[in-house]
């Protein structure tokens, strides 16, 4: 639960960011261009004295583009259905495997948002025959390179070696693709990795404008409108990767290039032998969804406050890859905003008199229409006036098209700069992909400089005119609202008002496309049974001081120090914990993790509906504060309500809905054990000591996780039995806490559970601000200590 | 120039079906190198200046990599920043880059607009502008590099143990600069700089690519032909070769913000044939996570439970002139900044009494090989291997060789080296402790 969230965080920030995964080529325009593009930044013009010159060197004219000579290509089937294609050049002794499997972003259940990322990223990290650590000795023996990765559309894997070493990327790709252990370890690292990186992603302006954008422009009911975030990634379990696995990873719903320095022979009996043993099965149907239609424009301010620049998108439908106006677009987007610093986009900035830092314009190329996004990045004073250049240049697109200059300036670098890209045998491996994969075939590859040059004015013009509309976008500035809400006030333009922490997909409702299987219906309770639990409970009360002396404490405050021992690391900790009655909490963790110099301190607060957390940023280390959304609110909530000490009074309202279960033990003694339901989906087991009444254990188990709290030590403070020892487990970990000090009714300033300044240094005061980034270490534990 | 490959070296044997770089000089000295490659209708077009840091004047650290950006900023004949745009338009692409023995600029284009791209690099050999806002504009741009630079922990740790391993030669700095001299370096200084290092006879055009030799030639006659040969430049490291280190020398220097042990044993020059042995060495003492130190830093203590070190490894730094083996750690625990030096010594002086392991030798190997091979996939990757082949060897075709030495090397022959170049008594040691809480 929370804790557990919290000092993952911290322990990220304590031993180093994730170490960088080898890249997998991606394909080109793939669907997800738009979540983070990077803004070009484009230097003040200079000043100019070659102006007078007659004699400076002119460049050659473009040339007429000519069709790519790409090496042959030999496609066969195996007989469990997958498509193999084969390019064998044999230049240098290295060849390139590439499997893509059409499981992409693009396939993913609403409810399942992430698990084509997760599962891709899983692939290489164990196999019923070898775990990751093995997989990798294998790979880093013979000097190659292994990876997987997932995309809008697909997922891929590719592995490279030099020729003499051919087998090991045959006998480790199939086993990866077909024998996949997803081991939960690795799992639960994996997640937390991504779960902070989408943290990280959604608190920088430019990834978060470009993924409203997405939102707005799609919609709730679309792929293309959800937007993947932390929650989503730690509901995902590993029965979700394998039944994903399961379902798409069919040889019949994949392909294979193989390309460089093979002997084509004998490579057929070779992959047989190989990538026979994936057994065939159905391809499940490609989801579809009905494209949203937009009429007017929407505008979306997302407030950030106490950024200066704020970031613009302006969004539209985009074209399908098979369009016959593609080629038309390419060039009419480069343009408008495709050509960095000669596009029309920046150059309208710069003719403006403004502070220039880029401006671009894109297109998906996808199967599906995709969406066309124009991006830029200014100071906040002159967002609203940015955002109507940036509207009168695609509407001037729209109107008038480009020139013939342009025309020509735009097919001389496209067409040009193609082959570049093709170059090692990976390169034309993942082209190949790419083209296969939207049913181009191989001509495409070689043609395309060739359909660039048939660009004509006229087309590009028409092509222009028929998609871009200014009269229907979607217009999204992140900023801070403060700056931006009087310029949009003054412009007269309707908006909807967004804070940046509110989770883009909300969490998924019993309406969306996937729904989670239903919550089991709700069984009636014997009324003799509901008796004698409640009984139990009276008795539980009794021992503990009795109703009347729990209801009157209006607060506590616990410290303990004691370990965490996580994934065999033992590591000192100290906790204190402030409950004031009903709604007030706050929860000071500090940890020492193994070989860190200084403690890392992690604090939770929440009060009424808001939560907020602080501590080091995974990435640079440096303290924050965030607030709390969603599912990390959720978790507050619940840590707030099964307060233990005061949990027999939540046990003995009129409403509780309380079950006896079966007699248990612990070390031997033997306890009568009650279950409590709770408002937020999960029974609480409570453990009653027979002979003391007084509650030994307090455990849940949700679909996330079991924890499982002993208390011990009960003593006598103010005539309430209060545990001194404490030891939660759960999860592979177990900390175990011994009471400092317990207040009842503590002088609580009430500022303690106020959201602090984030500009508030870390509690310990590190001098000179942040401590050092470490160098890149192993991933830290994945799991950590509960916080009671 | 450096100095000419031995005559007794034989013809390298190519790797898989690339063809034979051919040679030529230009009667002003310049050096062409052109390796035909019809993968792609592209070429890489660079041009490799000797002109490193190591050949900047001791109180102006960062001149070498001032030409880097300047380069770009206009010539006589060529607008500010229309070199890149230019190139950009025909669907190219340009860069450049500086070490502590050279600066290479590369462009990359459609193979037919060679002759454009051998036009401007000629034009920008003799005929760059130097002008006090550019100048200006540019060393903004090396300071913040240098900045840049000076984040990283490891990069501040690599400079200080530099520092500490060479007494004399230039190698003590790195290629980034230094902001205070960048300050006081005037236009004149600059002037002088390119006058003596950007001449024909102290540069290698490197050309791959859908290209003959014929081609480039025509194109480097009829653009850099009529550029008269200059002095030789000055090269003020060779009378500051450092002395043969023969004792150990440790230094503790102020804590950072993590703890880090180098510990630096001085390599011959990347010419000399035991470079290979020694890359060997290093890569099983410190690359990957199977490695020597890695297992041992990185691994549990049996007694704590804990690693020793948050991050181990090794790097074998080749160069021009004699460089540095680094083996390193890095800790946050002051206390365990004694048991990594001791380590580091520990696991160098096992394998030198015992040599490493056939599976080591052929990791090694493996990884060496595939590392050069897929360098070599791409043109601009091609171009730079040889480039850098002529910088480090004097023989623009070394690195062909390289791939077979390294196949022939033993067990045997990797010990050897650790012996005679890895000994304790001549290792620099630096340890920079970390900051207290």
């Amino acid at each position: 639960m929370i804790m557990r969230k919290l000092l993952v965080l911290l322990l990220i920030a304590a031993c180093g960011a994730k170490p960088a995964q080898p890249q997998v080529p991606m394909l080109p325009g793939d669907g997800d261009t738009h979540v983070a593009k990077p803004v070009e930044v484009v230097p003040p013009p200079a000043a100019d004295p070659w102006s007078a010159r007659k004699d400076l060197i002119a460049a050659p004219a473009p040339r007429a583009p000519a069709p790519l000579a790409l090496p042959k290509i030999e496609e066969f089937k195996l007989s469990n259905g997958l498509a193999v294609y084969v390019v064998k050049n044999d230049r240098l002794p290295v060849m390139a495997l590439q499997l893509a499997v059409r499981a992409g972003r693009m396939h993913e259940p609403r409810a399942r948002l992430g698990v084509a990322e997760l599962t891709a990223d899983m692939l290489v990290k164990g196999t019923k025959l070898h775990d990751a650590a093995a997989l990798a000795r294998t790979i880093d023996f013979v000097g190659g390179t292994i990876a997987a990765d997932s995309t809008f559309e697909a997922t891929l894997v590719s592995c490279s070696v030099l020729t003499r070493s051919a087998n090991t990327c045959f006998e480790l790709v199939p086993e990866i693709i077909t024998q996949p252990a997803f081991p939960e370890a690795e799992l639960a690292r994996l997640r937390d990795n991504l779960a902070g990186s989408l943290r990280q992603r959604f608190d920088d302006p430019a990834t978060l404008a470009s993924a409203h954008a997405q939102n707005l422009l799609w919609g709730s009911e679309h792929v293309r409108g959800w937007i993947n975030n932390e929650q989503a990634i730690e509901a995902l379990h590993r029965e979700d990767l394998i039944a994903w696995h399961r379902a798409w990873f069919v040889p019949g719903n994949a392909m294979l290039v193989i390309t460089g320095d093979v002997d084509v022979k004998k490579l057929k009996p070779d992959l047989e032998r190989t990538f026979g043993v994936w057994k065939k099965g159905p391809i499940p149907p490609t989801p579809t969804y009905q494209e949203p239609g937009l009429s007017g424009s929407r505008i979306r301010l997302i407030d950030k406050p106490g950024v200066s620049q704020t970031q613009i998108r302006i969004a539209q439908f985009g074209i399908k890859h098979d369009d016959p106006r593609f080629f038309d677009t390419l060039v009419w987007n480069y343009v408008l905003g495709g050509s960095g610093a000669g596009s029309r986009l920046v150059k309208a900035q710069r003719d403006a008199g403004g502070e220039v830092y880029g401006a671009s314009s894109s297109f998906d190329r996808n199967l599906d229409r995709g969406s066309f996004v124009a991006s830029t990045v200014v100071r906040s004073p002159a967002a609203v006036a940015t955002a109507k250049l940036m509207l009168g240049e695609l509407a001037k697109m729209a109107k008038d098209g480009p020139t013939q200059d342009e025309v020509a300036a735009a097919v001389a670098n496209i067409a040009g700069s193609y082959a570049l890209r093709f170059q090692t045998a990976s390169d034309i491996g993942a082209a190949l992909i790419g083209a296969e994969l939207h049913g181009f075939g191989y001509e495409y590859l070689t043609n395309f400089p060739i359909a660039v040059g048939g660009v004509e004015l006229a087309d590009a013009r028409r092509a222009a005119a028929e998609i871009l509309d200014p009269k229907a976008y979607v217009l999204v500035l992140v900023g801070d609202a403060k700056d931006l809400e009087p310029q949009l006030k003054r412009a007269g333009w309707r908006y909807e008002t967004v804070a940046f922490s509110t989770p883009i997909t909300a969490s998924v409702g019993p309406d969306s496309a996937a729904p989670a299987p239903p919550a089991p219906p709700v069984k009636p309770i014997d009324p003799a049974a509901a008796a004698a639990a409640k009984k139990l409970i009276g008795e539980a009360l009794a021992a503990k001081g009795g109703k009347a002396k729990l209801a009157a404490i209006k607060g506590i405050r616990v410290v303990s120090t004691g370990t965490t021992t996580i994934q065999n690391q033992t590591m000192p900790v100290e906790i204190s914990r402030v409950l004031v009655v009903p709604d007030k909490m706050r929860i000071d963790a500090k940890i020492r993790p193994p070989g860190a110099p200084r403690d890392v301190e992690v604090t939770v607060g929440a009060q009424d509906k808001t939560g907020w957390q602080r501590g080091p940023d995974p990435k640079t280390g440096t303290y924050a504060v965030t607030d709390m959304t969603g599912e990390s609110l959720s978790d507050v909530d619940f840590e707030r309500w099964r307060e233990p000490e005061l949990i027999l009074l939540k046990a003995s309202e009129p409403g509780a809905r309380l079950e006896p279960q079966p007699d248990d033990a612990i070390d031997g003694k033997p306890y009568s054990v009650v279950s409590l339901a709770t408002p937020f989906g999960i029974a609480v087991s409570l453990y009653i000591d027979k002979q003391t009444k007084l509650i030994g254990r307090m455990s849940y188990h949700d679909s996330h996780t079991s924890e499982s709290d002993d208390f011990a030590d009960y003593r006598d403070v103010h005539g309430v039995k209060l545990a001194y020892k404490r030891t939660s487990t759960g999860d592979g970990r177990s900390t175990t806490l011994e009471v400092k000090t317990i207040e009842l009714d503590p002088k609580v300033d009430p500022a303690l559970f106020a959201k602090p300044a984030p500009s508030i240094g870390p509690p310990g005061g590190v001098p000179g601000g942040a401590p050092g980034r470490p160098p890149p270490a192993t991933p830290p534990p994945a799991t950590s200590p509960s916080g009671k | 120039m450096p100095a000419a490959a031995a005559p007794d070296v034989p013809k390298p044997k190519a790797i898989g079906k690339l063809p034979g770089l051919e040679t030529f000089t230009l009667t002003n000295g310049l050096r062409v190198a052109v390796l035909h490659s019809d993968t792609s209708p592209i070429a890489s077009v660079q041009l490799w200046y000797h002109a490193g840091s190591k050949d900047e004047p001791r109180n102006r650290r960062g001149t070498a990599h001032m030409f880097e950006h300047l380069m770009f900023q206009g010539s006589t004949h060529v607008r500010p920043d229309a070199f890149a745009a230019s190139i950009g338009a025909l669907g190219g692409y340009v860069n450049a880059s500086t070490d502590e023995d050279a600066t290479h600029y590369v462009t990359t284009l459609p193979a037919e607009d060679l002759d454009y791209a051998v036009q401007l690099e000629a034009e920008r050999m003799r005929n760059l502008v130097l002008r006090k806002p550019a100048i200006d504009e540019d060393r903004e741009l090396v300071k913040e590099e240098i900045a840049q630079q000076n984040t990283s922990p490891f990069a501040q740790g690599l400079q200080r143990c530099l520092a500490v391993a060479f007494l004399k030669h230039p190698y003590a700095w790195t290629a980034a600069g230094n902001a205070r001299e960048l300050e006081a370096t005037t236009p004149d200084d600059l002037k002088k700089f390119y006058d003596a290092y950007y001449q024909p006879n102290n540069a290698l055009l490197v050309v791959t690519g859908n290209v003959t030799a014929a081609g480039v030639k025509a194109s480097a006659d009829k653009w850099f032909g009529a550029i008269p040969r200059a002095a030789e430049p000055p090269r003020p490291a060779q009378a500051a070769q450092d002395p043969a280190q023969t004792a150990r020398r440790r230094e503790v220097v102020e804590p950072g913000p993590v703890g880090l042990v180098l510990v630096g044993w001085h390599l011959p020059a990347a010419r000399d044939k035991d470079t290979n042995a020694l890359q060997i060495a290093s890569i099983v003492l410190g690359a990957g996570d199977a490695s020597r130190l890695k297992q041992r830093l990185k691994a549990p203590d049996p007694r704590t439970k804990h690693p020793i070190a948050l991050e181990a490894g090794t790097d074998a730094i080749l160069r021009e002139d004699p460089g540095l083996v680094i083996a390193l750690g890095a800790f946050l625990d002051p206390a365990q900044g004694d048991a990594i030096e001791a380590a580091i010594f520990d696991e160098v002086g096992v394998l030198a009494t015992k040599g490493p392991t056939a599976d080591e030798v052929r990791k090694a190997k493996n990884q060496i090989q595939s590392g050069l091979v897929f360098s070599l996939e791409n043109v601009q990757g091609l171009a730079e291997s040889i480039g850098r082949s002529w910088i480090l060897t004097g023989d623009p075709d070394a690195l062909f060789h390289d791939y077979d030495l390294i196949e022939k090397l033993t067990a045997a022959d990797v010990q050897r080296v650790v012996k005679q170049y890895l000994s304790p008594d001549h290792a620099t040691v630096v340890v920079i402790p970390p900051k207290a809480r």
